[in-house]
């Protein structure tokens, strides 16, 4: 029974991909400056990407490459009036909302609470400390409904247990009053979820979600997320390190090192022909299921991603790359290329670039 | 390290160095007394002789002698008074973090005695036992938040047990007491020397009280709080008398928690790492 | 080949808190079998709850088994005195999963990895030192690093720290719990292929015990898999991966995400909360979630059965299970 389903396709990705429509997430040349000890560091560098309704973007990276703080940035949880002291955003992004664009980066803080939660919803790695220890789980829910949308009382708890018979918790009613501690880690992320999406967002940013989570548990919460995910047809910024999760979630891929997106491309292109050197490494650093075990060895990439500080001249990667030519690789600044439709890459060693972005 | 720290460590060795060189500063014995000397006023003020600069007392003593005596007695009473303290607070502390199970709820149970009775009244019974010897004044005055220790290291040593690190050190063979030695006490030295810095500032206090109340230091002896005590009877005319051995007691309370503040938030950052 | 690690009947319990003031036993591992052959690599898979980080530290006696026998070498681990079992720790070691608590953040890298010597007091001070320079270069850390603290090296030279503390002692066998979990992707690949050219050289007999079905391929030449405290599949790697016989294998394989595009999966698995293990269902632990379930199930436990060559499991319903 359970070997039947991995061999079932779902259409083609490029099919979901309308490039016609509006996108509903909209990233152009984000930046982020820190404020260390040892003056200003830019943690990211130049992101750039659209995520259309119902499609998945997945941002991959090792930690520390800057895929959080760009959701945070997005958040406007780092920037004007976020938590982050001394962090300077600059660049564009717009959401689209029912009264049109929005730059998030530039609007002020009242726009964008108002939008969080309702238009533009995130979830988190670690389910237990997003919710409120102290207050029930139906309350919570309810209340994020209330904050957002002019319901009464009882109207935003009855549409919380829709919620959470929505996302599958059994016994709905009982768990209404249950606290967090109470919970399983999978049913916490479960909460997460319905709380996340009982606005009805439009655009879903979702942060490591099952990575604290065991496997089989995780394979439910994936699954319940894509289902929402066609149902209301979200939007989504899924990150994550797991090349597998990315396979299965992902309609496009942002591959990123450095603080900056080495790689862009629908998922099955970057899988099956990677451009940009750290991208194949990565692919051939991943111990994965389907390899088979006999004679193929992990290889593994030398050496480690730079802090933000210490970065090399040139290309980041060129210090772990296999490919690197002395200039211009070494010495200059390598900007994001199109070697083939739809197929951004950073690289000078990938085919001839057809125009900059 | 912040200007006003810079500060007060100079202001520290300043007045180490004035106790610890006094005989060579002042040329006066601070118990010599003189009554046609008596009552002189300092430096600053009209009537200065040109010798007493701080002034000198109702019995002709001379106040600057007095000062960097005093502060002799009180701090070298405050840091050994601390010194018990820590000792007996730290090694209970360490049995009962590391020994847990019965010993550990008798030693917490002392520790809920002595926090609930009033240390004042315990210090006053010892006192009236045992006299004021200047021995009975260390051990007394060193009782004074011996739980302070006791529970913060019993703390510490409860997070340590849990660590990776220690599991590790048992697997490669460790007893427990070499894992108290390699492992627990360096890693519970900082917050320890953070809490005895902010501690010390207590028992000075907690001396010159008592020596101000007269159940302290006895006379002849100079001791800051006595100082203070006995300036009580000349504020009006006479004030410089309780003001000197007032501001070095402050100088030194405010300077020592200062610091002790410092040190604190820059060892936790450490401790975070 | 002989088995280095004979266990039997391994019980280890833990009373919890349960609802309200009643105290209940936790069995996290609940009577094991297991063999370990000398020179081979046995991954120890399961989700949380499973017992297998207990398991891991009851062979080594770091927790306090409640019932059972583990024989390492001959010798019978449970009941020997803390002296003898201090000697016999040389030759036993354990990696841990966090590379930063699995350090002290007080002692130097010389230090850490000295301190197993020193604690047996093996050769001099120079004699020691010489040995901790010798392992440095074994898990591939320059040099100079023996004077650093833990908190200037990264997480995958940490995890080199650790493996070379563990192998100072020259131990025949190593538990690796979670070694690589913590890790960086590309940390996680460079410690992988460390232990396995390291368990090549040194001849090392490895229990590696991981919740990721991903690496146990990469490493392991038997697998054995666990579910709220008991074994349910064992055999060898290849094998079990290509045709799981126990139903937890089957949704466990399942489960993980197939790094194929191409191949997306429905995962339309039962939606069932895995049980906690205060709770243990009668019977079967796993009938609960199980499709091919019977009433059998359901009031016996199934002991482990032979399922092919090498390989046991512990169902019922094995031969009525499709492949």
């Amino acid at each position: 029974m359970f070997a039947s389903m991995t061999n079932s396709s779902i259409p083609s990705t490029a099919e979901k991909i309308n490039h016609r429509s509006r996108p509903v997430l909209s990233v152009r040349h984000l930046k982020i400056n820190l404020k260390t000890d040892s003056g200003n560091v830019a943690i990211v560098k130049n992101v750039s990407f659209d995520i259309h309704p119902g499609q998945t973007l997945a941002l991959v990276g090792e930690s520390g490459a800057g895929k959080s703080i760009t959701s945070l940035a997005i958040m406007r949880l780092v920037g004007r009036g976020g938590n982050e002291e001394g962090a300077q955003v600059t660049g564009e992004v717009l959401l689209d909302t029912e009264q049109g664009p929005i730059d998030l980066i530039q609007a002020p803080i009242s726009t964008i609470q108002m939008l969080r939660g309702k238009t533009l919803s995130m979830i988190f790695q670690e389910p237990m400390t997003s919710l409120n220890p102290v207050f029930r789980v139906g309350w919570q829910i309810a209340e994020a409904i209330v904050t957002h949308e002019k319901l009464s009382w009882a109207a935003a708890e009855a549409r919380a247990l829709d919620m959470l018979k929505l996302v599958g918790i059994p016994d709905p009613l009982a768990r209404m009053r249950a606290f967090p501690h109470e919970l399983s880690g999978g049913m916490r992320q479960r909460i997460m979820v319905a709380m996340a999406l009982s606005c009805r967002p439009r655009l879903l940013i979702a942060d490591e979600p099952t990575t604290a989570l065991d496997v089989t548990v995780q394979a439910q919460v994936l699954n319940l997320i894509k289902r929402l995910q066609s149902e209301f047809g979200l939007g989504m910024l899924f990150i994550t390190h797991d090349l597998g999760v990315v396979a299965q979630m992902a309609d496009t891929v942002a591959v990123m090192y450095a603080g900056s997106i080495v790689e862009y491309a629908q998922v099955q292109r970057v899988f099956s022909q990677p451009l940009h050197p750290y991208t194949s490494a990565l692919l051939r650093s991943m111990p994965s299921l389907t390899h088979d075990s006999a004679g193929t060895l992990l290889e593994p990439i030398r050496g480690a991603m730079p802090a933000m500080q210490d970065l090399p001249k040139g290309c980041a990667f060129h210090p772990r790359c296999d490919y690197v030519l002395s200039p211009p690789c070494t010495t200059t600044s390598i900007p994001l290329c199109e070697p083939s439709e739809h197929h951004w890459v950073r690289c000078v060693r990938s085919e001839q670039s057809k125009g900059e972005r | 390290m912040p200007l006003e720290i810079k500060l007060c460590c100079i202001i520290t060795a300043a007045l180490a160095l004035a106790a610890l060189f006094a005989p060579w500063i002042v040329p006066f014995d601070p118990n010599a007394t003189n009554i046609l000397e008596k009552l002189k006023p300092p430096f600053f003020l009209e009537g200065f002789d040109g010798v007493h600069w701080l002034g000198t007392d109702q019995l002709g003593r001379d106040l600057l002698a007095r000062c960097l005596y005093g502060i002799r007695v009180s701090v070298g009473i405050a840091l050994l008074g601390l010194m018990v303290s820590a000792v007996v607070g730290t090694i209970a502390g360490l049995a009962a973090g590391l020994v847990g199970g019965w010993l550990d709820r008798c030693i917490m149970l002392v520790v809920d005695v002595f926090i609930s009775v009033p240390f004042l009244l315990l210090v006053l019974v010892g006192i009236a036992v045992f006299g004021s010897d200047i021995i009975v004044l260390i051990l007394l005055v060193g009782l004074a938040r011996w739980e302070s220790y006791t529970r913060i290291v019993r703390g510490q040593v409860l997070q340590l047990r849990e660590m990776p690190f220690i599991e590790a050190s048992r697997s490669l063979g460790a007893s427990t007491s070499s894992i108290a030695w390699r492992h627990v006490l360096p890693n519970i030295a900082s917050p320890l020397i953070v809490l005895i810095t902010l501690n010390f500032p207590a028992i000075l206090l907690l001396e010159s009280s008592l020596s101000f109340l007269g159940i302290g230091v006895q006379p002849p002896t100079a001791s800051l709080g006595r100082m203070v005590g006995d300036g009580r009877d000349y504020l009006i005319f006479s004030w410089w008398v309780a003001l000197a051995p007032a501001v070095v007691i402050i100088s030194i309370t405010f300077v020592v928690q200062t610091m002790g503040d410092f040190l604190r938030d820059a060892l936790d950052v450490r401790i975070d790492d | 080949m002989q088995n280095l690690v004979t266990v039997r009947g391994l019980t280890t319990s833990f009373e919890v808190s349960g609802q309200g003031w009643r105290r209940k036993l936790l069995h996290a591992v609940d009577h094991v079998d297991l063999e370990i052959r000398e020179g081979e690599v046995l991954a120890l898979v399961g989700e949380s709850g499973s017992g297998k980080t207990t398991l891991g530290r009851s062979i080594l006696r770091l927790v306090e088994p409640s019932a059972g026998s583990v024989e390492f070498d001959g010798r019978e681990l449970i009941g020997m005195s803390k002296q003898q079992l201090r000697l016999l720790r040389r030759e036993m070691q354990l990696i841990f999963q966090d590379p930063f608590a699995s350090l002290d953040p007080r002692m130097t890298v010389m230090q850490i990895i000295d301190e197993g010597l020193s604690i047996h007091r093996l050769g001099t001070a120079p004699d020691r030192e010489k040995r901790v320079f010798e392992m440095l270069q074994l898990v591939g850390l320059d040099a100079s690093l023996s004077a650093r603290y833990p908190h200037a090296l990264s997480g995958g030279q940490r995890q080199r720290v650790g493996i070379a503390r563990a192998l100072a002692l020259r131990p025949r066998f190593i538990v690796a719990d979670e070694a690589v979990s913590s890790l960086d992707v590309s940390a996680q690949a460079q410690i992988l292929r460390l232990l396995a050219d390291l368990r090549q050289a040194l001849g090392l007999t490895m229990l590696f015990i991981t919740h990721n079905l991903n690496v146990v391929k990469m490493i392991a030449d038997r697998v054995c898999v666990m579910y709220l405290g008991k074994i349910v599949e064992t055999g060898p790697t290849d094998l079990v991966f290509k045709s799981p016989a126990h139903p937890y294998t089957r949704l466990l394989l399942a489960s993980v995400p197939n790094p194929n595009p191409l191949e997306r999966s429905n995962w339309d698995l039962p939606n069932f909360e895995p049980p906690s293990g205060l709770n243990k269902p009668k019977g079967c632990a796993f009938h609960s979630r199980c499709p091919y379930a019977v009433a059998l199930c359901e009031e016996t436990t199934p002991s482990l059965v032979d399922a092919g060559v090498n390989r046991q499991a512990a169902c019922f319903r094995l031969s009525d299970i499709p492949k």
